[in-house]
């Protein structure tokens, strides 16, 4: 193909579609139409297709795998941002390769975590306007809806946007089918010292004043949980600080598994290396220790003493109907820990390790949000209640699939159209 | 200004559950859902046991931590004590239902039609049930309510949307009690306004000493509970309610 | 003027947050039928538009051309 000559020239892969490229977005489409049919089907029924019931007189969950799942990947968004504004306010150049990825993380998993609550209220499109009209700013909530979705999400967008322009600049120098996006997000930027400054002076104000913003929006969905008097299990001090590190532990084991897969899938090396897997695995060693120590702490305290309710939650947690979830948790986040400590001592990283690792503490976070919000649904009850059960219905396994699979798609997109590492000077001439 | 109340003689309660029934039938709820629930309950070990039964309808908070977390102002609460649920406004968040410690919050997880006791479309129905089909429908339910003309006796149960005990805000406003009130058959409940010395409930509160559900959550009921006990720690159902559809 | 528009953003942005937090969004407590009503509807909206042009502010200060040096 004629086009083909130019294509492989952009940078970073940016417009080559290979053969395994092409099945793998393929895939995902396959998993979204699932999820589709799936979510069409609850849309219709009602909630009833799913496997969450009333708490109380029918003995079921309310909140179940859709809001974990919404917290899940709000928590998976404050680690992308966090590390790109972090990079940017110390200039921590080495560790410039992950700052774009970083930022298309936190941008991405947002509007999974937005459409997820959206599929988990039994009137959607009424739940969209009647929010904007007429939100409760006592209603933990509103800070969720207005914060987390609004204003987080549309200052990640603003700065990935702002710091891609120069790249996308460069890009459009050259003709492409891609010519006018690249156009479109450099939006008119010319390489000169002057756009250079205000561009870096921008981007460091809004590191400044995102972090504090996410620090703010992560935290209110642990109040959404820790300020419910009625519900033993949730009702707790410690739940907005454990989201936050949490949030922070699943985002960075990620990033490394996003880091390790463009490694593989770029051709040159591009700085993915040594210093940056390293850098990463020691905040994730960091992160896993001040987690590990809240766990104890809260676990502790449960089985020390307590209300008998908040007890009976913890029982059930530890050896009762969550126990196999709660162990498994545990091994997700210990082994890590363990593997991190070891090559941390050695100061030699192993990528495959880190990989490993990476999704081990994904899947141990996944299984610590179901137990933040289910095990105080079924169990303990301030009045004499059965004890309940939930499990989740093939509906809200596809449609969580959907919505994994959806992201991974918009990465998958956004790395053949934009470079998902940032050019460095000396390539300019090379393309 | 009017302040309602309910009081619940747990001395008389005899466990019948005829509130229950009067409650479906004023409020056509679909199956499972019980605004108004009596818990049947024992304590204790063979052969010491004890049985108590405790009505429990929607408690009417005055720090109702439902309407602190609705996120819309779908489920408020009025001047006159009654918590309420905009059934137009409801967006099915469920957070209600989470907050109340009580379990009185009811989501409507289908529809309606699909979800009734009976399947009154089959052709037999009118045949043995001699003809009183379609089902009883109250239309005081799809009406406005209060000054704030807000659809709050939950006609409808449409699916995706909250509901639970209205203290039969529709019967109130003919000057009417609450069903279950109505139809108890031991007077185990009485409802009227605090505010006003010459009510049932004022006198009873002058007369005896009561107790409210989990006072130490701090939702500030507005249900009196006389006579009887608080169910304790070692309370538990005599046999699970069968209530999962 | 780039920077002006900047600042004058910001400002503007942060007043309609703060102005419809507190004064037009639905008043904190659960006493009476107002807790549940926005002072003014869509006031929701005018918050998340104010947070939305305080951040656009700086898509403003990168990108609008100065008159003056280029």
């Amino acid at each position: 193909m004629a086009t083909a000559t130019h294509e492989a020239t952009l940078p970073r892969g940016v417009g080559r579609l290979t053969r395994g490229w092409v099945i793998f977005i393929l895939a995902m489409v396959a998993v979204c139409v699932l999820g589709w049919v799936a979510y069409i089907r609850e849309f219709s029924e009602g909630m009833t297709v799913t496997g969450m019931r009333n708490v109380g007189t029918m003995g079921g969950a309310t909140w179940g795998l859709y809001i974990t799942f919404v917290v899940y990947f709000v928590g998976v968004s404050f680690a992308g941002i966090t590390i790109a504004a972090v990079i940017r306010l110390f200039n921590l150049e080495r560790l410039r390769p992950i700052a774009r990825m970083a930022e298309v993380m936190t941008v991405v998993s947002l509007i999974l975590g937005a459409i997820a609550i959206v599929a988990d209220l039994g009137q959607p499109f009424r739940g969209i306007v009647n929010l904007f009209r007429y939100a409760r700013p006592q209603s933990p909530f509103f800070g969720t809806f207005t914060m987390v979705i609004a204003g987080y999400l549309f200052a990640s967008l603003v700065y990935l946007w702002i710091s891609s322009r120069r790249d996308a600049a460069l890009l459009a120098k050259q003709p492409s089918r891609l010519h006018w996006i690249h156009r479109l997000v450099a939006a008119g930027y010319t390489d000169t010292p002057a756009e250079r400054e205000r561009q870096s002076r921008a981007t460091f104000w809004m590191a400044v004043s995102i972090l504090p913003m996410l620090v703010v929006a992560t935290s209110t969905l642990g109040f959404v949980f820790g300020l419910q008097g009625g519900r033993p299990g949730w009702y707790s001090a410690l739940q907005a600080p454990a989201f936050v590190v949490l949030a922070g532990l699943s985002g960075t084991g990620l990033l490394i598994v996003l880091a390790a897969i463009v490694r593989k899938s770029l051709p040159r090396d591009v700085g993915l290396n040594q210093y940056v897997f390293g850098w990463l695995g020691r905040v994730m060693m960091l992160l896993l220790f001040v987690y590990v120590y809240f766990m104890v702490t809260e676990v502790l305290t449960a089985t020390y003493a307590g209300v008998d309710r908040d007890q009976q939650v913890t029982r059930e947690m530890l050896w009762g109907e969550y126990s196999w979830i709660f162990w498994s948790a545990v091994i997700l986040l210990v082994l890590p820990l363990a593997s991190l400590v070891f090559q941390a001592l050695r100061r030699r990283w192993n990528v495959s390790w880190l990989v490993a690792a990476g999704i081990a503490v994904n899947l141990g976070a996944i299984g610590k949000r179901y137990l933040i919000a289910v095990p105080s649904q079924t169990h303990g009850q301030l009045l004499p209640y059965p004890e309940g059960s939930y499990s989740p219905s093939w509906v809200e396994f596809a449609v969580v699939a959907s919505l994994v699979a959806f992201g991974a798609l918009v990465i998958g997109v956004f790395m053949k159209v934009l470079p998902i590492v940032e050019i460095e000077d000396e390539e300019v001439s090379h393309a | 200004m009017v302040k309602y109340a309910m009081a619940v003689d747990l001395d008389r309660c005899q466990g019948c559950r005829g509130c229950m029934e009067a409650c479906k039938i004023e409020n056509n709820t679909v199956e499972s859902v019980f605004w108004m629930h009596v818990f049947r309950l024992e304590s204790g070990e063979y052969p010491d046991t004890k049985m108590s039964f405790l009505p429990r309808p929607c408690q009417h908070c005055d720090n109702a931590p439902c309407v602190k977390v609705c996120p819309v102002g779908a489920r408020f609460k009025r001047e006159d004590g009654l918590v309420l649920t905009d059934a137009d406004r409801c967006i099915g968040c469920r957070y209600c239902e989470l907050a109340c410690p009580y379990g009185v919050n009811y989501f409507n997880w289908a529809k309606p039609e699909k979800r009734q006791y009976l399947d009154y479309d089959h052709p037999d129905v009118e045949r043995v049930t001699g003809g009183v089909i379609p089902p009883y429908k109250n239309p005081d339910l799809d009406l406005l309510y209060g000054e704030e003309q807000r659809l709050t006796a939950g006609g409808g149960h449409f699916k995706g949307v909250m509901e639970k005990c209205t203290f039969c805000v529709h019967r109130l406003d003919k000057g009417l009690d609450p069903a279950c009130v109505d139809t108890c058959p031991v007077q185990a409940l009485i409802f009227g306004d605090l505010e006003d010395p010459s009510s049932g409930i004022a006198e009873m509160i002058n007369d005896r000493t009561h107790f409210r559900l989990l006072e130490e959550v701090g939702t500030e009921p507005s249900v009196l509970y006389f006579g009887g006990a608080a169910p304790t720690e070692d309370s538990r159902e005599i046999e699970t309610v069968k209530a999962r559809v | 003027m780039r920077k002006g528009l900047t600042i004058g953003m910001i400002i503007v942005g942060i007043a309609l947050m703060v102005i419809s937090y507190f004064a037009l969004s639905a008043p904190w407590g659960v006493e009476t039928v107002s807790n549940s009503e926005p002072r003014m509807q869509f006031a929701p909206l005018v918050y998340v538009l104010g947070v939305m042009i305080a951040i656009g502010s700086a898509l403003v200060y990168t990108m609008l051309p100065d008159r003056d040096s280029d």
